[in-house]
């Protein structure tokens, strides 16, 4: 039998970066995620994002582009939940929930690609739609 | 027979995983498999719905006719 399934995901990381003294297979990849989401989005990584006001807010990771120079935040809480800050006032709902996204939607394609290799896949990774008024889907295809 | 796991990553985080070559109850247990290994990579995947492939999907896939399978008697 051969099946599609769909699914709800939710990421959790581990609720300390180090582990054993050594960064955490899921912080690894978070970071792996939210540098591939700067490069897609022409901007960079860093650690704290501003506000309408100028104030500061250190995260576990930020990214901050052109079009969002206050940035999206990832901040990780004590349970591991991952939790997505910034301030959109001023009409930047839209860039800013498009950073979240690719953040998570980077994420996610990762874990996938790092599951699928760990289970002697051969694992390529490419994107799906994207044209006008198309969402972005990325495509994980992994053959054994 | 080649295997084939394709894993579709919408703009909103939900997955559709499409799973390709498998016969029988394997591919539900390669889902279990890769459900698991994500927990352990921060992602936790909750199934929204499975839809069991039309046999001609199955046969353009594997070649494999199932309905025919499914068709041999069986003892009462």
């Amino acid at each position: 039998m051969s099946v599609i399934s769909s699914y709800r995901t939710r990421i959790r990381l581990s609720p300390e970066r180090l582990v054993g003294g050594e960064v955490d297979p899921t912080w690894r990849l978070m970071e792996e995620a939210v540098q591939a989401a700067a490069d897609e989005l022409g901007g960079r990584v860093t650690d704290r994002i501003t506000d309408y006001y100028g104030r500061v807010t250190v995260c576990d990771f930020a990214v901050v582009t052109p079009e969002f120079p206050r940035g999206v935040g990832v901040r990780v809480e004590p349970s591991g939940e991952v939790v997505f800050i910034y301030d959109h006032y001023g009409g930047y709902q839209r860039v800013g929930a498009e950073i979240r996204e690719r953040i998570a939607q980077n994420y996610t394609a990762l874990a996938v690609a790092r599951a699928l290799e760990q289970m002697n896949y051969s694992v390529e990774i490419g994107e799906a739609g994207g044209g006008r008024g198309e969402a972005r889907a990325v495509v994980v295809r992994g053959t054994l | 027979m080649t295997r084939e796991i394709r894993v579709k990553v919408e703009r909103d985080g939900s997955v559709e995983a499409d799973f390709r070559g498998f016969v029988g109850d394997d591919c539900l247990e390669e889902a279990e498999r890769l459900a698991g290994i994500l927990a352990r990579f921060g992602l936790e995947v909750d199934p929204v719905r499975a839809r069991r492939k039309t046999p001609a999907e199955i046969e353009a896939e594997t070649g494999v006719e199932e309905e025919e399978r499914d068709r041999v008697p069986t003892r009462e």
